[in-house]
């Protein structure tokens, strides 16, 4: 315990005989540090609120289709829902709510311009889970499951250059797979953050829509957890207990946000390497030069009887305290930094090309402990693994030799 | 001359720190050169197959069309305008479009999705699609229509059979083509294969009452990553009250991506020359202090300090020689292989994404003068500035100071 201690005490008071070398070298470690922990966040950020988004839109954390439907999303490719088969299926998650719906593409035609758009059925008291509940409306909400008018996007009113409270006719397909003209009151107008979103989905009540189209049956189940995660064991009960539907997790649903999800992690790990290599080469430099320049010292040592083992103890113990430090104010900074940014970064300049990535326009970085803990633990390893090598030569030499170098 | 070689000889006296410096200024230079290259080999492929999926490089719209398009915001006479534009040199390929969006019903079944109205002979040599077919044919005859997988497979339609084409004319009565499919598509992209439908523009002008019109003046150029120049070439062709607009305000989403690649690598990219730089200032610094009575004996007899900094200097640069060649000869021995393979979009489990994201089949790295200079230019002032840094000392110091001088 004393040698440790007196290690130590050697080694920071040789830090402290180079300062300015010394100090140069910490603030490429912090610099190193704080960079990796700030991007990370921000990149652990975007991951977070892409998952979140796509959640958040129609495909919760689990969907549930008929086997056919993802190929021809109609009406007769609906399913007869089931609540108790259900309820036992989902027993025992963290569920937050599920909500049973009809999904289906409609033709969307008002006095003057015809568009296309996705009819969703809705029971607004299952919505919670769902963007549908925070949408901002302007007008009339659903009032409930029978409500028979429609919520239409703003930016699909302008281009069907209609109103609020007027009538739009809707084609569609119904159960049978024939066509089938409908006429639907606009009861409100909402806004949405994203275009593509407002131009595509239109809201009505559900069990109004079934007795529309003469049919009891629904499209797709979805279900929200309170974690933002689903546990693989979780997502099994379901599929095996629903095994004759077709049961998506939200990554299959959204498989291009699922990709770039699995990329991050890997981003994060590159990033990690490069910066930490570029690191090794100052690390290993600035050692290198203390332990020549102390040869003589070491020698005395050994002639004094220190023990090898002890001087390369000091020398790795040097290493490790300036990476300690490093550590420190690179963390600090990062902190401060993460504080400055916690409101997020106003991505807004590139509304769309941040759409197509599934993220939203305000960046939030997400500071993960797991992170964090990772780059601290390795940046340790490596100034144990950098120091070794001129250590190894400070002991090397014969004390004689080394007193008169 | 002499200075040099003293330099020269100055950097052998400590090989080991040396090759350790210069590695780590070619360690930076070949990862800031393969990410570049890569990324400035992405952007344009994604430009082509995204504008020959859908916009082309330009198009001449009429004022308005391209924020609420409108069927009777048309451009006139298109036949004319594109004999007028095709006597461009730089100008490929002009190909007039009409759209409009119609129900598309076969029995029973109807499904909404945008009908393009394109001359058969000319369209090819602006867009993909006619390759794209993977049953039929393409636009064979006056009276037929090519239509998407999706779209087809749902409305239980194939080849040879008619389908019924609804939609409303100029003056907002209802209008009707009764096409045969003469061809089925598969792009890949979900959206367009669910919701395209391309017919012979003459068949649907004359059905919606647009004369020779045309909605979209589509337009290939010889440069497409620069459509500045072109912009301004073509200016004078476009007739009043319409207008010229090119790919980046077309498709915003793959312009803003680029922008956004560009700027989170640039941060990157920063971020690693900064902490490079930063180790070689400390390797500058430490080298002053081990060296300060050999200065100081310079000085003794009779050199000045700026020709001490002089040759310090030389050293700097000699040093960054060495590293730029390390970074140049690593990253040839990474880049020459692959300028001709290219890194195929499946080896990275792209390739389901390549018809959404609009990505080609395989990336080539490219290399311009940009990916060749920013790593070795930026470290090499970060270089000089740091010699710049270590050499204060030596000004400050006496001579006596400098010679008394004990490590």
């Amino acid at each position: 315990m004393n040698s440790f201690v007196l290690v130590l005490n050697l080694s920071l008071r040789n830090l402290w005989r180079q300062r300015r070398r010394n100090s140069i070298l910490l603030v490429a470690i912090s610099v190193a540090i704080g960079g990796v922990i700030v991007l990370n966040s921000l990149i652990r950020g975007m991951q977070v609120q892409m998952v979140d988004s796509v959640v958040e839109n129609l495909s919760g954390h689990i969907k549930i289709h008929s086997p056919t439907y993802r190929d021809d999303p109609s009406m007769e490719r609906g399913f007869l829902p089931s609540p108790l088969r259900l309820e036992r299926a989902i027993e025992g998650l963290p569920i937050l709510g599920w909500a049973a719906r009809i999904s289906i593409p409609a033709v969307i035609m008002s006095e003057r311009e015809t568009r296309g758009a996705n009819l969703i059925g809705v029971d607004p008291e299952q919505e919670h889970i769902s963007i549908v509940s925070t949408l901002e409306i302007d007008g009339d909400s659903l009032e409930n499951s029978f409500d028979s008018r429609i919520l239409i996007g703003r930016s699909l009113l302008e281009e069907l250059r209609t109103r609020l409270g007027r009538r739009v006719v809707l084609t569609t397909l119904d159960g049978n797979g024939m066509s089938k003209e409908i006429g639907f009151r606009i009861a409100g107008v909402y806004d949405a953050e994203s275009e593509s979103l407002e131009k595509s989905l239109v809201f009505t009540g559900r069990n109004a829509l079934q007795d529309l189209l003469e049919t009891s049956a629904i499209t797709e189940v979805s279900i929200r957890l309170k974690t933002r995660y689903v546990e693989p064991e979780d997502f099994d009960q379901v599929r095996e207990t629903l095994s004759e539907l077709d049961v998506l997790d939200w990554q299959q649903v959204n498989p291009i946000v699922a990709f770039m999800y699995n990329t991050v992690n890997l981003v994060i790990y590159i990033w990690l390497g490069i910066v930490l290599g570029a690191l090794v080469f100052g690390l290993v430099n600035t050692l290198i030069t203390a332990v020549l320049e102390r040869i003589r010292e070491f020698g005395l040592f050994r002639a004094v009887g220190m023990r090898p083992r002890v001087i390369v103890a000091q020398v790795v113990s040097e290493s490790v305290c300036l990476m300690l430090l490093g550590i420190v104010f690179g963390v600090a900074g990062s902190l401060l930094i993460f504080a400055w940014l916690h409101d997020g970064i106003d991505l807004s300049a590139f509304a769309s090309g941040v759409e197509m990535m599934g993220m939203s326009s305000q960046m939030k970085p997400a500071l993960v402990a797991h992170d964090v803990l990772v780059v601290v633990l390795v940046s340790i390893v490596l100034s144990i693994v950098a120091s070794f090598y001129p250590a190894r030569r400070a002991v090397r030499m014969n004390p004689l030799d080394a007193l008169r170098y | 001359m002499l200075a040099v070689t003293v330099a020269r000889r100055n950097l052998w006296r400590n090989k080991r720190r040396t090759f350790l410096t210069a590695g780590a200024v070619g360690f930076a230079v070949l990862l800031v050169q393969l990410g570049m290259s890569f990324q400035a080999g992405s952007y344009e492929p994604m430009v082509e197959v995204s504008t020959r999926f859908a916009s082309g490089h330009l198009q001449i719209l009429q004022d308005d069309y391209h924020d609420d398009p409108r069927i009777e915001r048309f451009v006139p006479n298109a036949t004319s305008l594109r004999s007028e534009l095709l006597s461009v040199p730089f100008i490929n390929a002009v190909s007039n479009r009409t759209e409009t969006f119609g129900l598309v019903t076969k029995d029973e079944r109807s499904y909404g999705a945008l009908i393009v109205g394109v001359d058969p002979m000319v369209d090819p040599s602006s867009s993909h699609l006619a390759q794209q077919i993977t049953r039929g044919l393409y636009l064979e005859n006056p009276n037929s229509a090519i239509i998407g997988s999706a779209l087809a497979r749902n409305l239980r339609v194939d080849v040879g059979d008619e389908i019924v084409v609804l939609s409303s004319d100029v003056d907002g009565s209802v209008a009707f083509v009764a096409p045969t499919v003469s061809g089925i598509f598969e792009t890949g992209n979900d959206t367009l294969d669910r919701s395209l439908v391309q017919v012979p523009r003459s068949l649907i002008n004359d059905a919606l009452l647009l004369g020779d019109g045309a909605h979209r003046v589509v337009i290939m150029v010889d440069e497409p990553m620069f459509p500045d120049r072109s912009l301004a070439a073509i200016a004078s062709l476009v007739p009043t009250s319409a207008s010229l607009l090119d790919w980046r305000e077309l498709m915003p989403e793959i312009s803003e991506s680029i922008r956004l690649d560009k700027i989170s690598n640039g941060i990157v990219y920063g971020t690693l020359t900064v902490i490079v730089v930063l180790s070689i200032a400390n390797t500058f610094v430490m080298t002053m202090f081990e060296r300060t009575r050999e200065f100081g004996m310079l000085r003794a007899v009779g050199m000045r300090n700026s020709s001490i900094f002089n040759m310090f200097l030389t050293e700097t640069v000699l040093m960054w020689l060495l590293g730029v060649a390390i970074g140049y000869v690593l990253s040839s021995c990474a880049l020459l292989p692959l300028i001709n393979i290219g890194i195929g979009m499946d080896s990275m489990g792209m390739d389901q994404f390549a018809g959404l994201l609009f990505l080609p089949d395989r990336i080539y790295p490219a290399v311009d003068l940009k990916v060749i200079l920013v790593a070795p230019v930026s470290i090499g002032i970060g270089m000089v500035l740091s010699t710049m840094l270590a050499s204060i000392r030596l000004y400050r110091l006496s001579l006596v100071d400098a010679l008394r001088y004990q490590e």
